[in-house]
């Protein structure tokens, strides 16, 4: 997209709060690598700062004084995170004695730079269920967008949210459509050869997801190497041709059949796949039914002391226990084939077990709570992002 | 923060019972008036354009339900297995007859409730049909 410039080459971008919905700040992508804090909205319209509204789904607060907390506003959950200095600042602000101009200064000293007890508790009013208007900053975190907050406000009237979705409904009518195709002028051509390498490569997983999907239908649990990649074939005689590097020195057959196994890598590394038969160089789609077993047996590993000889079984009365990043390092120490499970695929085989084995959850910030159930006398009590099994 | 909870997507209750198939198991968000609460169950039911949803509030901490408020509810729809069929003499005053003859009946799990006493819900409703009309169009 062409950005208008204005003098000093810095590009027009709106310092204004644009109202958008969670799932279109979700949605930003970064306009530049030289500018990361530019982002375009619906890949046209340049922000830097959004603002958005909903309800607090989730609160958590770090030793450091950081707030993180997520908002949801039906469409998306956006992860807010707000640094102890902003707490300060509107804290202060909020003080009827406040000066008109009070900046943002850590440096602060004194009486001012010194939060009341009372002030302190309403950092703390990002209660779960409170709906909250949040402005802020998009940045990138963990390959997601996260918004770093400059203020927010609770808000009590109940009509609010749905006057918000109207403001922002507005603001996008009268946003400019753009006229012309889009092609940001500011991208490199790796940047562009990178996007159509992941959107062939993303065309390959499916493929193979695919076909091993329709293998085990057909009753064939692992499909062969060479299987694979007669399967995705087709999308090498149809799609671009594997490398656009005219200088290439590896044949297209050759650059393929790396993309395959590249592809395979992936599938692997996300816990969708994994390697069956390592003499037939055979994969298999990896399904939470064989997932669970294999969770249960590694929490009782680790619940067996793993971290110390009945450390966790000790503190049975206690909300201490292994977390779901013990239970995906002994996975990933004890199976192998499965390759390297990531912690959000065992923390949902993790949740299906909660609900169907074992349930109950003591009251956490995340306002996640089960019931119990007693199963052939054994009862799994959970504590805050915490798994453990009581004997 | 490693969150694992999606966004519950925003509907009324005729959508529930409309599309209950697809929404159990599923982070929703419903608007109504709470009609009654069971303290020994736990066991609230919320109406909405006089269709009633039984919500399970056993795990809200820290929420005061006052019957006649108007509340929203976040939580995960479930269809569990019907009591009300092996209920003999007991109290069916509003259960409706759909409820009573199937296997399953829908239930909420909710983890938070907010009162939203005071808000328009015709605004809420129209608001809400244009933003899914806009999102729709974007897709």
């Amino acid at each position: 997209m062409q950005l208008d410039l204005v003098d000093g080459g810095a590009p027009s971008v709106p310092r204004t709060h644009i109202r958008v919905f969670a799932r279109d700040c979700n949605r930003l992508m970064q306009a530049s690598a030289a500018d990361t804090g530019i982002f375009l909205l619906h890949n046209t319209v340049p922000l830097r700062r959004v603002e958005i509204m909903g309800i607090c789904v989730e609160h958590e607060t770090k030793a450091n004084g950081l707030v993180r907390f997520t908002v949801d506003d039906g469409t998306g959950c956006v992860p807010c995170q707000l640094w102890p200095q902003v707490q300060l600042h509107l804290q202060l602000q909020r003080r009827e004695d406040a000066p008109a101009t009070l900046c943002c200064d850590p440096q602060l000293t004194g009486a001012a730079a010194r939060l009341t007890a009372a002030e302190h508790a309403n950092i703390a009013a990002l209660e779960l269920g409170a709906l909250v208007r949040v402005q802020g900053r998009p940045a990138i975190w963990e390959q997601r967008v996260q918004v770093n907050v400059d203020s927010y406000q609770r808000e009590h009237d109940a009509n609010s949210e749905a006057l918000f979705w109207l403001d922002a409904l507005h603001a996008a009518q009268c946003r400019p459509l753009p006229n012309v195709a889009l092609q940001s002028v500011e991208e490199d051509p790796s940047r562009r050869q990178r996007r159509e390498q992941e959107a062939r490569q993303q065309a390959i997983e499916d493929r193979l997801l695919g076909h091993l999907q329709r293998e085990a239908q057909r009753g064939q649990a692992q499909a062969p190497w060479s299987d694979l990649q007669r399967a995705c074939n087709d999308a090498s005689s149809q799609g671009a041709p594997a490398s656009e590097l005219g200088t290439s020195s590896v044949s297209p057959a050759e650059d393929h059949m790396l993309e395959v196994k590249a592809a395979l890598r992936q599938l692997v590394w996300r816990g969708e796949i994994f390697l069956a038969d390592v003499a037939a160089d055979a994969y298999a789609l990896l399904t939470d039914e064989l997932l669970r077993p294999w969770v249960l047996a590694c929490l009782d590993e680790c619940c067996k002391g793993s971290r110390g000889a009945g450390a966790w079984r000790a503190a049975a009365a206690e909300t201490e226990g292994p977390t779901v990043f013990d239970v995906a390092a002994a996975m990933n120490r004890h199976h192998a084939r499965s390759g390297q499970v990531r912690h959000e695929r065992i923390a949902v085989v993790l949740d299906y077990l909660l609900q169907h084995i074992m349930c109950k959850q003591l009251p956490t910030q995340s306002g996640r709570i089960y019931g119990q159930q007693l199963k052939e006398g054994k009862i799994y009590t959970l504590g805050p992002n915490q798994y453990r099994r009581m004997y | 923060m490693q969150s694992i909870i999606g966004h519950s997507e925003i509907v009324q209750i005729h959508e529930l019972f409309e599309r209950s198939q697809f929404f159990e198991g599923k982070s929703v968000r419903v608007t109504g008036r709470l009609k009654k609460l069971d303290a020994l169950t736990g066991e609230a039911t919320i109406s909405q354009h006089s269709l009633e949803l039984a919500i399970d509030t056993s795990y809200l901490r820290g929420v005061s339900l006052l019957q006649g408020s108007m509340f929203q509810i976040i939580g995960d729809f479930r269809l569990i297995v019907n009591e009300l069929r092996a209920k003999e003499g007991g109290d069916l005053s509003g259960v409706r007859s759909d409820d009573l003859n199937s296997p399953r009946r829908p239930l909420i799990q909710a983890r938070i409730a907010r009162n939203v006493d005071g808000i328009d819900m015709q605004l809420y409703e129209q608001a809400l049909g244009l933003r899914r009309t806009y999102l729709a169009n974007r897709n």
